[in-house]
């Protein structure tokens, strides 16, 4: 309701308006945006078989914004971001049974092979800046502001102390450097939730708009984080200064960190691809 | 008997020739084209390209010939400035039928046209295409001259000297056969060689067409004289220093120099550089070529006499509408005043004496003065008097003279609306750029002036002046040495150079008398005064925002569109046809606009627009003298011919616009080297690298023609591809901010 009541104060700036593309002053923006966060991995797993993955994990997110054209150069827009945050995306820490000693417990590597998603809302503020005197399209810099909020009631993951199967793909390579691994043990645990976590983001956009018709604009970007901020249950971080706690446990604490890290890698570097629509 | 009669007779269609002519240049405005559009005009310049490609069967022509060629012919037949099925294009093709009798093959094969130009030149094309200037008409002395330059022409084509031309300068270029290792001076002397030997040719082959003719053989050689003399005016006559004078104005006979820069060319001119032979060459190659051989009688006229000088007049005529377009003022006034020896009261000459008087003292006033007059040393023969005479007056003195006569023309022509705005702006360049204030000029006119300042003159003693100035004690040193040195100088008067006169104080003695020029002139400075203080004003409010011009129709003159290639060559090609599509953009993009638009397209014209055709060229000469002009306001030489234009279109507003696309790849900076040895932006690097780089440039800019003013311009380098949607947000875009409240 209240983006509404931003939108609805947003958009008369008639005032200010100047020709938008072919007299389209406002548009709607569909963005997809993938930000990167390259893994490389190396460990052993509870047989002792070495373990290794490299991984250009790419983070999707997607956004809906309205815009309006301010002048020949200046668009601002409002709209509603969201993105299904992966918690872990590869190795971690367990503590297992000793498959030699079934009565000890041991710390071993697991792969992650499947978990819930989280959401992650947010409500984003643009300002782009055209070069070419066309606004919206052509090249042009710009911020963007994003207000995020993430909250988790439980958490099922999915893990295996093994690997059994070998694969090789342009950005993913995982695989067994010995394979001898004979007790493979797949598990799931359930995270205990009630967690929230804000967020405040400011990135930096490079890109261009290429009109394909009348109504229908292709945007090409980059995006580059300014400034990110955390707000977890009580207390306040710079993204910069999380770091990935690759261990599953049962407190609140490491369970934070874990989605602050989400966070994180979700407003990274990232590049996007969007679909105007002129209207 | 019989003899007088034939006497009589022969007055009296000298007579009423003249008579004819003059009836018939009274309403001289410019020359158009008309009737239907030749093919030749419509047809794209890719279908020709396409089609001559594809018949030629000469392995040494390549594809740039013909794309250089067809081009480069059609921009020219395409500028508005060719004209057909007119007077001067009918009597050519006479002449040229005439010489051709024998070969009505050939002459089928060729289009004569003549171009509106005041170089004095004939030229040829491969395809058959025979241009004759505007200019070269108004040089010749009789229809045998006319005749043998065709000749000569044809000759070129028949002998396929461009075809030719191009091959043998392809391989002088390249450094083939013969040309190995030739230096470049080498090179250039020898296509001046080749060249040469081509001129020859078409002499000798024009001679032998020629023959064939009735026409007097010596008019070949008086053919060469015209072309010596060229650079000329088209007569040489005396100027007369009383020419400027009226009942006021009185210009002292100091102003005109005493003598004139000789005239220098002589026949056998260094030619050593250039394309054609020195004359005196020419003349004793045809000497030899004729031999005792004679033509087929000794006529000077075949067509006609009576429709060879009218042609001749309207191409004169027309050299006056160049001249004024090409801001030559000085040359446009000799030409008038050659002109109205035989046009007294033409309405045409006089308004054109306006703008040239105006024209002048605009760009006196604007410090551009240089611009729009010859180096006294680059002026020959009896012209160099009147640029003598402009080149020394002050800038009170020229605007004085030209406010007098836009004032006696306005009178003269006293409904003509035009001639009160050219009064008005003149009467405010008088008022605050000449530097006169209104309490200078006297009342008295210059003759009753000048005799009374040479009665003082002559009966004051200047002993008895100088013992009063140095016996006065109150006056200084420095006091006493500076009146003496002015009365020494009003003693010997004669030394007085034109700028230390006040001959122009007492020019406009009856409108001091009758209070107007004070009126006017009070009027013209308050109303500058207000207009300063609402500036001021403005600044001081900071009301920064200004309002839209709110155009509600525009028509678009010709959109321009280039397109080159990697190589920084034109792609004709591909330019004609985004050029077509771009057309279609200006009158698709603007129904979100309350603005209509309409297209003067010189790709578009069917055979029956041959209005649009004049319209073209038209609008192409009046906004290139509007951007010579530049900051300068001023009413363009052509103002009232825009008027019909503006009634027709029910638009004042013309917006000239285009695009020019070209694309590049980077040449390897530091930037690049410090990109690659960060590993990360590497790859950036060596994209920017690899990539090919489009720009394109964009120009827009509209102007009013009530007052001739560039009211919008827009122009930009965008590092974008100019795709047909980019291209349409920037057309939207001009539209919009003409359009805009």
């Amino acid at each position: 309701m209240k983006y509404l009541l931003i939108l609805s104060i947003l958009l008369p700036l008639h005032s200010f308006s100047q020709s938008g593309y072919l007299g389209s002053k406002t548009n709607i923006q569909l963005n997809i945006t993938n930000s990167i966060t390259p893994l490389k991995y190396k460990g052993k797993l509870i047989d002792e078989s070495n373990y290794k993955e490299t991984n250009l994990n790419l983070n999707t997110s997607y956004a809906l914004t309205v815009n309006r054209v301010l002048n020949d150069n200046i668009q601002i827009g409002l709209g509603y971001g969201y993105a299904p945050m992966v918690l872990f995306t590869n190795l971690i820490k367990v503590e297992v049974q000793n498959p030699n000693n079934p009565n000890t417990f041991q710390n071993t590597n697991a792969r992650i092979l499947s978990s819930k998603r989280v959401d992650h809302h947010s409500f984003i503020f643009n300002f782009r800046n055209y070069k070419h005197g066309i606004s919206p399209v052509g090249k042009g810099w710009g911020i963007d502001i994003a207000y995020g909020r993430t909250s988790v009631n439980e958490l099922d993951i999915d893990y295996t102390t093994g690997e059994s199967i070998t694969t090789n793909g342009i950005f993913t390579k995982h695989y067994l450097i010995e394979n001898t691994a004979s007790n493979y043990i797949n598990s799931s645990v359930t995270l205990p939730g009630n967690l929230k976590a804000n967020s405040f983001v400011i990135k930096g956009y490079l890109g261009r708009t290429i009109p394909v018709s009348k109504k229908i604009g292709i945007d090409l970007s980059l995006s580059i984080p300014i400034l990110r901020v955390l707000m977890l249950n009580d207390q306040t971080k710079i993204a910069y200064l999380v770091t990935e706690k690759r261990e599953l446990s049962n407190s609140v604490f490491n369970n934070n960190q874990a989605i602050a890290y989400a966070i994180r890698k979700y407003n990274g570097f990232s590049f996007n691809i969007g679909v105007k629509y002129f209207i | 008997m019989l003899k007088h009669f034939s006497i009589l007779l022969f007055a009296v269609i000298q007579i009423n020739s003249s008579f004819g002519q003059v009836n018939q240049l009274k309403n001289f405005t410019y020359l158009k084209a008309s009737g239907e559009i030749p093919k030749e005009f419509l047809t794209l310049s890719t279908d020709k390209y396409k089609k001559d490609l594809g018949a030629n069967k000469n392995k040494d022509l390549d594809k740039d010939f013909f794309l250089s060629t067809r081009f480069f012919i059609d921009e020219l037949l395409l500028s508005g400035n060719v004209l057909f099925n007119d007077e001067l294009t009918t009597y050519v093709n006479r002449v040229a039928k005439y010489i051709l009798r024998r070969e009505k093959g050939l002459y089928k094969e060729l289009q004569f046209y003549v171009l509106k130009s005041n170089s004095v030149n004939a030229f040829s094309t491969d395809q058959g295409i025979i241009f004759v200037t505007t200019g070269l008409l108004a040089q010749l002395e009789n229809e045998a001259q006319l005749a043998f330059i065709l000749a000569h022409e044809v000759a070129h084509y028949t002998e396929h000297h461009v075809r030719d031309g191009y091959v043998e300068t392809k391989n002088i270029k390249q450094g083939k056969g013969k040309y190995n290792r030739l230096s470049y001076e080498d090179k250039v002397g020898e296509l001046s060689i080749y060249s040469k030997d081509n001129e020859h040719d078409a002499d000798s082959k024009g001679i032998e067409i020629f023959l064939n003719s009735e026409y007097d053989v010596e008019t070949i050689f008086s053919s060469f004289e015209v072309l010596l003399y060229s650079y000329l005016p088209f007569e040489d006559i005396k100027f007369d220093t009383l020419y400027f004078n009226t009942d006021d104005l009185i210009i002292p006979g100091i102003a005109f120099a005493d003598s004139i820069n000789q005239i220098s060319r002589e026949e056998d001119y260094d030619d050593h550089l250039s394309t054609h032979p020195n004359v005196e060459k020419r003349m004793d190659k045809s000497f030899d070529i004729i031999g005792d051989r004679k033509t087929k009688g000794n006529k000077k006229y075949i067509i006609s006499e009576t429709t060879f000088k009218l042609i001749r007049n309207l191409a004169r005529f027309e050299s006056v509408n160049q001249n004024l377009a090409n801001r030559q003022y000085v040359d446009a006034i000799y030409s008038i005043y050659l002109l109205q020896k035989k046009f007294p009261n033409n309405k045409f000459l006089d308004f054109s004496l306006v703008k040239s008087l105006y024209g002048l003292a605009k760009y006196k006033n604007n410090f551009r003065f240089n611009e729009v007059i010859l180096k006294l040393k680059d002026t020959e023969g009896e012209q160099y008097s009147l640029a003598y005479f402009f080149k020394k007056l002050s800038k009170a003195q020229i605007n004085v003279i030209a406010y007098r006569h836009i004032y006696d023309m306005s009178i003269k022509y006293s409904d003509d609306k035009l001639l009160k705005k050219y009064q008005k702006d003149m009467l405010k360049e008088l008022t605050l750029k000449s530097g006169i204030k209104p309490n200078q000029f006297i009342a008295i006119d210059s003759k009753t002036y000048n005799d009374s300042i040479n009665l003082l003159v002559s009966s004051f003693d200047i002993q008895d002046s100088i013992s009063k100035i140095e016996a006065d004690d109150n006056l200084s040193k420095y006091k006493k040495i500076k009146l003496k040195k002015a009365l020494y100088k009003l003693k010997n008067k004669d030394k007085f150079s034109i700028e230390e006169t006040e001959f122009h104080l007492s020019a406009l003695a009856d409108l001091v008398q009758n209070g107007k020029l004070e009126k006017g002139m009070t009027y013209i400075q308050a109303e500058n005064d207000l207009a300063l203080k609402e500036i001021d004003d403005k600044r001081l409010l900071k009301k920064e925002k200004k309002p839209g011009l709110n155009i509600k129709k525009i028509v678009v003159v010709d959109p321009y569109m280039a397109d080159y290639n990697l190589s920084n060559k034109k792609n004709n090609v591909k330019s004609e046809k985004n050029k077509i599509e771009l057309n279609q953009m200006y009158l698709e993009n603007h129904n979100r606009l309350d603005l209509e638009t309409e297209i003067v397209d010189s790709k578009s014209l069917t055979k029956r627009d041959v209005d649009k055709y004049n319209e073209i060229g038209l609008l192409y000469q009046w906004i290139s003298e509007i951007l010579e002009h530049d900051e300068i306001e001023m009413i363009s030489s052509l103002n009232q011919d825009m008027q019909p234009l503006k009634e027709k279109y029910n638009t004042s507003k013309f917006l000239f616009s285009g695009f020019i696309k070209y694309k590049n790849r980077k040449e390897f900076s530091s930037t690049h080297l410090m990109g690659i040895f960060l590993i990360y932006t590497a790859p950036i690097a060596l994209i920017d690298l690899l990539i090919v780089h489009h720009y394109f440039n964009t120009f827009s800019f509209t102007i009013d023609s009530d007052n001739d003013k560039i009211i919008y311009t827009q122009s930009d380098n965008i590092n974008l591809r100019a795709s047909k949607h980019i291209l349409d947000a920037y057309i939207y875009n001009t539209l919009y901010n003409l359009n805009k409240k």
